[in-house]
């Protein structure tokens, strides 16, 4: 698998087409945005009834880096020149319709989803699909003992390096593949990310994402010096183990790093191994069943499932394997974010 | 390695051991699982900002660098020993009000801490990629916290445990708590500010 071999930086086409696609689709996903500027802090002279602005922004981006967009289509559009000069982006922050205070430094599309889960217990809520996300953007007065200090996008970069190294802790144990990458390599990930560009990301982020591998018939090349940090348990030979060989690189981390969200409730993470001790692979359903039983009852009690699991806004099978999950699905800041919202039926 | 789960219990052991004599006003709050206390911190005196220059903070301080510090102004700091499950040890997470002043604050023991490298989001050793101090989210309470980043403080805590005599059976934990806080001690001044 050319993922190992030495000499050769890893690059997406070695990669099965399977999970490279599936790392396109979650990449490419865009969630629909409405940013309103809050009547009240428009400025004098502002052409009003223009305020809000419309976006299809990544799932992978973040608030901070969509800043510079709509601020120039509100100096070109609604501010006159006075109000151009007075503005300051540091104090800009965004509110959702409800009223909740926005984190700058969780993933577009996780603000997304984590809205429609709190949607979804609403007892008149409609389920509709893809219904813009309506945000207030304020121009002043950050609350700032609720944020997080400076949404500027340099201290955006460094949250993400920081959620980057912590999935990376999670999944080896230590950090030595994210801090074996040159500088230039760590900051070619935000570029990606800034950019939106898939391959600069990946080019970099293969080197540290566990991929899933195809059946191989000879044994493993020798480690290169990039891949001896990679050692592979006696299971994941592929000439002497049962279990199927496209699993592995995803299924020799110790654990997959996930948060679960509920709505309007507290972040939950937890241990998540890709093999449960007693042999069988850890599945969604699984591990769902075992952190929110009443929610997700086991099958063999017979009640109903009362809740869904979205990932990166699609509703995922619970016979998904977390492993795979972790190393196809996961965000651009490594990790598997679900968010558990009502089934219809439970939010009356 | 220590496991996930057992954790917990032992963060409650050393609040009902250690009594006011020595950590004041420590709550253990059941059921979250962390340690909590707050305290009011005297701003440090304005003389230590003259040390020859030397220490630049220019991310960590005040807007108005021309503001006179007001001596005998308090902070008030909320204080907590969490369990990160990331790393699976305890880490210390804390809250200033009036956050851009952490450096400032007698919180922190001053020769320890590197100068600040322009980033306003966390101080990063010089010669390592990883923050020594970040901002996230609190574990429990999701909200915005400083807090130093655990990775290495179990390498350290580790090392002590090692070259130091076993502790009692059933001890383990809490021996293993009472070397993490003498390891955050060097960094941190606990006995710093009086209770809120």
């Amino acid at each position: 698998m050319s993922t190992y071999a030495p000499r050769h930086s890893p690059s997406a086409f070695s990669t099965p087409a399977s999970t490279t696609l599936f790392r396109r689709l979650t990449w490419e996903g865009t969630v629909p945005l409405e940013i309103r500027v809050d009547s009240k802090e428009l400025p004098a002279n502002s052409d009003r009834g223009l305020e809000c602005y419309y976006i299809q922004a990544p799932r992978v981006s973040y608030l901070p880096l969509l800043v510079p967009e709509i601020k120039r289509y509100l100096l070109d559009v609604v501010f006159d020149e006075a109000a151009a000069r007075v503005i300051k982006e540091e104090d800009w922050w965004f509110e959702s319709e409800d009223g909740n205070l926005l984190k700058w430094h969780w993933p577009i599309g996780l603000i997304y989803d984590n809205h429609s889960i709190s949607q979804s217990t609403r007892p008149n809520a409609v389920q509709s699909v893809f219904t813009p996300l309506r945000l207030v953007l304020h121009l002043v007065s950050p609350p700032t003992e609720k944020l997080l200090l400076a949404p500027s996008a340099e201290a955006c970069k460094q949250a993400f390096m920081g959620q980057l190294k912590e999935a990376d802790f999670i999944r080896w144990g230590n950090t030595k593949r994210m801090t074996g990458l040159r500088k230039a390599e760590q900051d070619g990930l935000w570029e990606g990310i800034k950019e939106h560009n898939f391959d600069e990301y990946w080019r970099v982020a293969s080197k540290i994402t566990p991929t899933t591998t195809p059946t191989r018939s000879h044994s493993p090349p020798p480690p290169s010096a990039a891949t001896s940090l990679h050692t592979r348990p006696p299971s994941a030979d592929p000439s002497s183990n049962n279990t199927p060989p496209d699993r592995d690189g995803a299924s020799s981390v110790r654990n997959v790093p996930v948060r679960i969200y509920l709505p309007d409730g507290p972040v939950l993470q937890d241990l998540v191994p890709p093999v449960l001790e007693d042999g069988p692979v850890h599945t969604l359903g699984t591990f769902l069943s075992a952190r929110l039983p009443l929610l997700f009852p086991p099958p063999e009690t017979g009640k109903h499932t009362l809740a869904y699991a979205l990932l990166q806004g699609v509703q995922v099978p619970p016979e998904a394997e977390m492993a795979w999950l972790g190393a196809c699905m996961a965000g651009a800041d490594g990790w598997v974010n679900v968010c558990v919202g009502l089934l219809r039926e439970a939010a009356r | 390695m220590v496991m996930a789960r057992t954790f917990r219990t032992p963060l409650q052991v050393p609040v009902n051991r250690c009594s006011a004599s020595v950590l004041t006003g420590v709550q253990y709050v059941s059921g979250l699982g962390y340690l909590s206390r707050g305290i009011l911190l005297p701003r440090s005196p304005s003389s230590e900002e003259d040390e020859g220059g030397e220490l630049a903070e220019p991310a960590l301080v005040t807007e108005d660098e021309s503001a006179a510090v007001v001596p005998g102004e308090l902070l008030t700091c909320k204080q907590y020993v969490v369990y990160s499950a990331a790393f699976e040890v305890p880490a210390f997470y804390f809250t200033l009000h009036e956050s851009n002043q952490v450096v400032r604050s007698a919180l922190f023991r001053r020769s320890v801490l590197p100068p600040s490298d322009g980033n306003t989001f966390g101080l990063t050793l010089p010669d390592s990629n990883l923050a020594l101090l970040s901002q996230g989210d609190h574990p429990t309470l999701g909200t915005p916290s400083w807090y130093f980043h655990p990775c290495h403080t179990s390498e350290v805590v580790g090392e002590i445990l090692a070259a130091s005599e076993g502790a009692q059976p059933g001890d383990e934990l809490l021996q293993w708590m009472e070397v993490w806080f003498m390891v955050m001690s060097n960094v941190v001044d606990f006995f710093a500010g009086s209770n809120t």
